[in-house]
């Protein structure tokens, strides 16, 4: 059987973490032309990996948003290409993990009402 | 409930940002392009490049709710390009003092044409960027509506 509660708070938690990821490219997009600026970055996967081995309850992982500090001080570090490729990537993940979400619902439709 | 609607839409807002920045810089580079022609000399300055200062837009709201501090990029000055004047013989110019030597403005062409098409890249980049937040938007929908 499905645990439904560990289950969806799991993907809600994937969810947020890409809602988080798209907002960052776009916050890095509106600034490739400012000087200086590093971009965002939103970590989650690393976590979820770490909380798998450990065993703690993957519901519970939350993401995080960090500025990336790589490239030269004072010099803007954003690519537009790996930023717009990230944000597809994220949109497409995004899709399967709301289609998910949407699945558990229809899930329960179908218990309740037969249909 | 119109709290949680307006952290979605958040995202547009970013993009938005984004976009009326570059559309002040793209006013400033045509003011250049408008202005590269007036001349000076030693009493009176010829006109000055402009340049927009962008700088990134924090918004504390958004840091707590997402615990991304992001919005956007704005302009939040416009600086005066300092390189020297150039300097042309032209005797007959209005502007030219008793050598015939007139300053001209620090606007190079080339360089605004080439800005200007960097913003236009800019402004597709931050579209784009808008759209793919739509899709996203619309896969909530899609996905979870039904």
């Amino acid at each position: 059987m499905i645990d439904f509660d560990k289950d969806t708070a799991f993907t809600t938690r994937v969810i947020d973490a890409l809602t988080a990821r798209g907002k960052a490219s776009l916050h890095n997009i509106a600034n490739q032309n400012t000087k200086g600026f590093k971009r965002y970055e939103v970590r989650f996967e690393e976590f979820l990996t770490k909380a798998d081995k450990s065993g703690e309850k993957l519901g519970e992982v939350k993401h995080e948003v960090v500025r990336d500090t790589s490239g030269a001080e004072g010099l803007n570090n954003v690519v537009l290409m790996d930023e717009l490729a990230l944000l597809g990537k994220t949109t497409l993940l995004q899709d399967v993990m709301t289609r998910r979400l949407g699945g558990y619902k229809s899930y329960i439709n179908k218990a309740i009402y037969g249909r | 409930m119109v709290d949680v609607m307006k952290g979605i839409f958040r995202g547009f807002d970013i993009s938005a940002a984004g976009l009326r920045a570059e559309l002040q810089r793209s006013e400033i580079v045509s003011s250049n392009l408008v202005n590269m022609h007036r001349t000076g000399n030693s009493t009176k300055e010829p006109y000055r490049r402009q340049v927009a200062v962008f700088e990134e837009v924090l918004d504390d709201e958004m840091r707590k709710r997402h615990g991304i501090g992001g919005g956007g990029a704005m302009i939040t000055r416009v600086a005066e390009d300092q390189t020297a004047f150039p300097a042309f013989y032209q005797p007959g110019h209005p502007d030219a003092d008793e050598n015939g030597m007139l300053l001209g403005s620090n606007v190079e062409l080339f360089r605004e044409l080439a800005d200007m098409q960097v913003i236009a890249r800019s402004v597709d980049a931050n579209l784009a960027a808008m759209r793919t937040y739509r899709g996203m938007l619309q896969n909530v929908v899609q996905n979870m509506g039904k």
